[in-house]
């Protein structure tokens, strides 16, 4: 179980890199949202079916497609840039990585958990404590699906090939 | 009825579609006025809010059953006004300046979204709502950015949604932590069980964090790498929301709530604002000297001054804090004004290349006259709103012995000075450019925004001490407890 | 302290803002009303400074504004109610002349209203009695000061901005002065600040009389007022760098070194204002001498006769301060008259350049008159009020021991004298030009020349009953300051005969002299009389450089405009280590912001390379204290 886990957020890490690295951005977005779809199945994996649901339709899903298809519409132009940062970029990435390993495992050594996990139901806890996520919640989607009719609109220069 | 500071906007953001059908001017009025109702009912909570009251909004109480809570003190009341306020005059500006873009009804219900998550941001008692707030703004945020469609304006937008992305992942992760180490996410629980049962490693790190997440939101160097490409990219009047509002309220007002009340202002934290301070500061100025791009210029500057509230808030003294808060609210006032500027003058004449521009002062005398004052006061020149509170700063600075970074803040806002008359010099003055003899000034509902906001400027400038004493300090007896001595 | 004495006090600064803004809102079609409205506010002041004055005892108002120790206060000992009555006399009279100069001109309305806007500002910086309320008014005026050069012409702009930076600067310096003093006293309240000028207490009053020296137009801050004389209205040269900013800057140096610092005679502080003091008058009076248009010449007068003041002020004994303080009267009465003479010429020939005009004394007599009684004041010829202030300058100068201070204000008199002998004489003697673009000027109206005349008569009368100013304005400032050893009555001396007048006398006698050389030489050219110094071998060389802006810090910094090897010979001698800075610092900002911008390439793994690398610095720090 363990294992399959690890190698989902390997997967995950470097679906992320991709999306920083590709100087292309409709091949940058399709990997976002490769590594938006391993984390909702990592959700799922890890007994958080809702978060799952939440993440597949609202990030990979809403804000994935959004950018994919109006980067696909509006290419004009390819970047020639120095490629210096990105190597400065890998070697910060290792960095992190190591510090990242080191220390952290030995942060978490000594923690007392806390009492979060008190048992209660899904729906106790949704309407009872979070009822105000639900509220922001339908406020993100609102804002996804506004996003969608805003930049998949018709752009002035289509209406005028139109006519 | 504190709820309706959220749901208000989204209501009529919801309804904003059928409108269009209705009548075409419908949804600017709508819009406006839904911004104005907004700023009224924080208008009539100042004076109560000003005498020490905290204001709890309960859903229970109300017969909902449901337990979560609102709340509004000072530095809650501090950041609604200064979202209504921009927001208002952006929502005038945008009936005329968003018309060539089409659909401005979905234009408003984006904007309304974005009031509303900040607006839910800075009223919510709970970390993790805090959180989802943040993300409302932001989703609203990314779709305004790329509004325009063309190929910068989604690249920038892009780019604004990555690095986004991973501040949200940041301060996810720490709030997670948070959890795990207390088991509640509640910022009254938090505060009053502050320091009990947490690993001091883990909460370096927390607050480190939250340091990065909300140091993106907020474009501080070297957080600030996203800003200069997103804000020129965007409407000129969503730059104004993004430079005077959006970056501060979701990263100042969440970073201070959580490090003043869940954390304290330790000597540490206190020295990393000074360092990001003098970092953002210069940098940004610096920069902003070799900029050609009105907007792009204005986005450097606004990371400059963004230096200037963390040297405020890095001295950790009422003043130090009370003169960081009141640079927010006038930078906010003044900075939005000299984008809707930006966008008057791409509008008249079509051209964003400052040097490409030239004279153009006296073919457009409202746009000219108001930029001049939005210069003066990001400049900090009497008598302008910008003068009290950049002497503030420095005062706090030579209060709290940091004197060389007192010398740099002068240095910088001198240099401030430099780009800006630079700016003045290739576009406004000097020989009209061939080419602009037929330009217009804006129509009336773009000048009337931004002749307001220069006006705005030039009476905080001469009323100040009823500002700081009704909206300021109050924000700062809501962080730092009880009235401290000021010195 | 009662209601009546706390209006009073508002009132001089509240009336000229009011109808200032009310002249902004005025529609433009309603004639003459813009002037009438500054009238009566300009006399409504001048009265209120006159009840002011006559009140006599302190009067102060208190209101609490902020906490942190800001509070709106406003105090008016002597020394404030002195410059407050001095001020509004000026005020009213250039309104006067204003109103028939700027009537039709470009953005008449907005000049009146910058004219009044700038009254009230000034009238709060002498009121005030806070540093903070005191900063308030006094960069103000910087907002006015661009504004009223930048409706000079439409290319004016240039110019406003460089007025405004230079300005902005040394208001910068000031600042800083303030905050030193704020740190070591613990106070913002003026009357409450009496420091030692030892260690943080000398770079305080370095800073804070540096900022009020370049308020009243002292090198090295002086370089926009003669680009302005050709640029702004002419109104404005008298109204602010003439008298005004004058009468504020030195006011304030005053009050710094008798009363928030005391200045002791030879002390270090004493010998750098003095060094400050010769210098500026000897370098632009040199600068002066060979103009050769109307206004540019007094505006390099304007700079030089600083000098004076500060060098009085800078000498710590009693005589020299009162002259100094005396001089400053003096110099905005007969500067004020000299521009006014010279808008008066301007509009009624349409030109200000020396070689165009002449002869003008036959169809203008009055001004003529009003012109040579002020250039025989500024010169120092007795019986006029120059004289009087410039003897007790040079008796100051002497007392303190170092004659050289003494030497660089006689060398100041000899060509002031010989300059105005030039101006004089080719504007209104000699042949009327050809060129002259009005072949048939007239007198001026009576709005202009009853604030010439009236200043004229104060110069006379100030001269010969110098006892009245002395006695009245002078002495109450000085009295019960630790400089003032015995009784002061320095109008008992004013006349008397000793070796200084004799060698002032002689200074006088060499200028015309040259005057009488240089116009022979130059065959019979009145406006060229000045051509044999300026062609001495090496002055000529630096005239050049001068004119080609080399001396300007400004263009230096800001333009760029220095090339040639001329230039580059000059900063290696003359101002090596100076100059190799400031080239230096835009060297390395360049090359920083160059790498700066590159690291901008716009690579989102770029800047997110950053992002890491912030968090782990921040993490680091944050983690590392914790494990302490």
């Amino acid at each position: 179980m363990d294992a399959i886990n690890t190698v989902l957020l390997v997967m995950m890490a470097g679906f992320a890199c991709l999306a920083v690295f590709l100087k292309d951005l409709v091949r940058a977005a399709l990997s976002l949202a490769f590594m938006s779809a391993l984390l909702a199945v990592l959700l799922y994996r890890l007994n958080s079916p809702y978060a799952a649901v939440f993440e597949l339709s609202v990030v990979a899903g809403l804000i994935t497609v959004l950018f994919v298809s109006t980067i696909a519409l509006t290419r004009e132009h390819e970047d020639t840039e120095s490629s210096w940062p990105l190597y400065v970029f890998v070697l910060g990435l290792l960095l992190f990585g190591l510090i990242d390993l080191a220390v952290m495992k030995a942060l978490f050594h000594n923690v007392p958990a806390g009492d979060g996990n008190v048992a209660k139901t899904f729906g106790d806890t949704l309407w009872g404590v979070r009822a105000l996520d639900i509220v922001g919640q339908i406020a993100v989607i609102f804002g996804g699906v506004f996003g969608v009719l805003a930049l998949l609109r018709d752009t002035e220069k289509d209406k005028d090939l139109k006519k | 009825m504190l709820l309706l500071f959220i749901v208000l906007p989204l209501a009529v953001a919801a309804v904003m579609p059928l409108l269009d059908r209705v009548s075409r001017r419908l949804p600017d009025a709508l819009a406006s006025l839904t911004v104005a109702a907004l700023f009224a009912m924080e208008c009539g909570y100042v004076t109560l809010v000003a005498g020490g009251e905290v204001v709890y909004w309960s859903a229970t109480k109300y017969g909902v059953p449901a337990g979560f809570s609102l709340m509004m003190d000072g530095l809650s009341l501090l950041f609604l006004v200064t979202i209504s306020l921009v927001a208002f005059f952006c929502s005038i500006f945008s009936s005329t300046y968003m018309a060539p873009y089409g659909k401005k009804s979905t234009f408003y219900a984006l904007l309304l979204i974005m009031i509303a998550g900040m607006n839910g941001l800075v009223l919510t008692t709970d970390l993790f709502n805090l959180y989802v707030f943040l993300e409302v703004a932001a989703v609203a945020g990314y779709a305004l950015v790329g509004f325009g469609q063309q190929g910068d304006n989604v690249e920038g937008a892009f780019k604004y949604l990555m690095l986004s992305v991973v501040a949200t992942t940041s301060i996810l992760l720490s709030l997670s932590f948070i959890y795990f180490m207390t088991g509640t996410l509640s910022l009254p629980l938090l505060a009053s069980q502050a320091g009990a049962a947490m690993n001091a490693k883990l909460i370096a790190v927390c607050i480190a964090l939250f340091l990065m997440g909300f140091g993106l939101k907020i474009g501080v160097v070297p957080f600030h790498g996203w800003l200069p490409d997103a804000y020129p990219a965007a409407p000129a009047p969503i730059s104004a929301m993004l430079s005077g509002i959006l970056g501060k309220v979701t990263g100042i007002y969440a970073l201070l709530r959580i490090v003043f009340s869940v954390f304290g202002l330790t000597p540490d934290i206190s020295h990393i604002f000074t360092v990001l301070g003098v970092a953002s500061m210069l940098v940004g100025a610096l920069l902003a000297i070799g900029q050609t791009d009105f907007r792009r210029m204005l986005a450097y500057s606004s990371i400059s001054q963004v230096g200037y509230m963390f040297l405020g808030f890095g001295t950790g003294t009422a003043m130090g804090i009370a003169a960081g808060l009141f640079h927010l609210f006038n930078h906010a006032v003044f900075k939005s004004l000299l984008f809707l500027d930006a966008g008057s003058t791409e509008y008249a004449t079509g051209i964003r290349d400052l040097r490409k521009l030239g004279g153009i002062n006296n073919r457009l005398p409202i746009t000219g006259l108001t930029t001049t004052i939005g210069v003066f006061s990001t400049a900090g020149v009497p008598p302008f709103n910008g003068f009290w509170s950049k002497l503030f700063v420095i005062l706090a600075l030579v209060g709290a012995q940091q004197y060389f970074v007192a010398v740099l803040a002068i240095g910088a806002s001198i240099l401030t000075l430099w780009y800006f008359l630079q700016m003045q010099r290739w576009a406004f003055y000097g020989k009209l450019t061939a080419g602009l003899e037929f330009i217009r000034e804006v129509p009336f509902g773009m000048a009337f925004a931004t002749f307001c906001l220069a006006l705005l400027c030039l009476a905080i400038g001469l009323c100040y001490p009823w500002i700081t004493a009704n909206l300021i300090e109050p924000g700062v007896t809501a962080l730092m407890g009880a009235k401290m001595p000021l010195m | 302290m009662n209601c009546c004495s706390m209006n009073i006090l508002l009132l001089p600064i509240v009336i000229p803002l009011a109808a200032g803004v009310l002249t902004l809102l005025l529609p433009r079609a309603l004639k003459g009303v813009k002037e009438l409205l500054a009238l009566v506010a300009t006399g409504a002041t001048l009265y209120y400074a006159w009840v002011l004055f006559q009140a006599g005892e302190d009067v102060r108002l208190l209101v609490p504004w902020t906490s942190f120790g800001i509070d709106f206060d406003l105090y008016a000992p002597h020394f404030a109610r002195f410059i407050l009555l001095a001020a509004a006399g000026f005020q009213i009279l250039l309104t006067l002349y204003s109103t028939s100069f700027m009537s039709g001109k470009w953005r008449s309305k907005e000049f009146f209203a910058y004219l009044l806007i700038t009254a009230g500002m000034t009238n709060g910086a002498v009121l005030s009695n806070n540093f903070i309320v005191l900063l308030f008014f006094w960069e103000s005026l910087l907002v006015t000061l661009y504004g009223m050069i930048s409706i000079g012409h439409k290319g004016a702009h240039p110019t406003a901005t460089k007025a405004f930076i230079i300005s902005g600067a040394a208001d910068f310096l000031m600042f800083l002065g303030i905050l030193l003093a704020w740190k070591i006293s613990g106070t913002f309240t003026m009357s409450e600040i009496h420091l030692d000028s030892h260690g943080l207490g000398a770079a305080a009053f370095v800073l804070m009389s540096l900022g009020a020296m370049a308020k009243a137009g002292a090198m090295p801050f002086h370089t926009w007022i003669p680009d302005a004389a050709l640029d702004a209205p002419l109104p404005f040269m008298a109204y602010l760098p003439a008298a005004l900013e004058k009468l504020l800057g030195i006011y304030m140096l005053g009050r710094i070194s008798l009363e928030f610092f005391t200045i002791h005679m030879n002390s270090p502080l004493s010998i750098f204002l003095m060094s400050l003091g010769a210098i500026t008058i000897v370098f632009p009076v040199l600068m002066a001498l060979v103009q050769k248009d109307y206004k540019r010449l007094l505006s390099f007068h304007a700079i030089s006769q600083v000098g004076y003041m500060i060098l009085g002020i800078g000498t710590g004994s009693a005589i020299g301060i009162a002259g100094g303080l005396f001089h400053m009267l003096n110099h905005a009465m007969y500067k004020c008259t000299l521009f006014l003479s010279g808008g008066s010429v301007e509009k009624q020939t349409g030109t200000t350049d020396l070689s165009k005009l002449g002869g003008l004394f036959k169809a203008m007599p009055i001004t003529a008159l009003c012109f040579w009684v002020a250039a025989l004041s500024i010169s120092g010829v007795p019986p006029f009020n120059g004289f009087v202030s410039k003897e007790m300058v040079f008796h100051g100068a002497w007392e303190t021991g170092h004659p050289i201070f003494a030497v660089a204000a006689w060398l100041g008199a000899i060509f002031t004298f010989a300059s105005f002998l030039k101006l004089g004489h080719s504007s209104y003697f000699g042949k009327r030009s050809l060129d002259m673009p009005t072949q048939k000027p007239r007198e001026s109206g009576l709005a202009m020349l009853i604030p010439m005349l009236v200043i004229a008569g104060g110069c006379i009368l100030f001269g010969v009953k110098s006892e009245i100013p002395l006695k009245h304005f002078i002495e109450p400032i000085l009295a019960g300051k630790p400089v003032v050893e015995g009784p002061m009555e320095f109008w008992h001396h004013a006349y008397d005969i000793n070796w200084i007048v004799g060698v002032s006398m002689g200074c006088l006698l060499i200028a015309f002299l040259l005057h009488l050389y240089g116009f022979a030489k130059s065959g019979g050219k009145a406006h060229l009389a000045s051509e044999p110094v300026h062609n001495l071998p090496v002055a000529h060389k630096l005239y050049d450089w001068a004119e080609a802006d080399v001396f300007d810090m400004y263009n230096w910094f800001f333009n760029k405009t220095i090339r040639g090897s001329a230039a580059a010979i000059y900063v290696l001698i003359d101002r090596g280590i100076d100059a190799l800075y400031e080239r230096f610092m835009i060297w390395v900002g360049q090359l920083g912001i160059g790498r700066l911008k590159e690291a901008h390439n716009g690579v989102y793994a770029n800047y997110l390379a950053w992002v890491i690398g912030g968090f782990v610095l921040v993490a680091w720090v944050l983690v590392s204290a914790a494990a302490r």
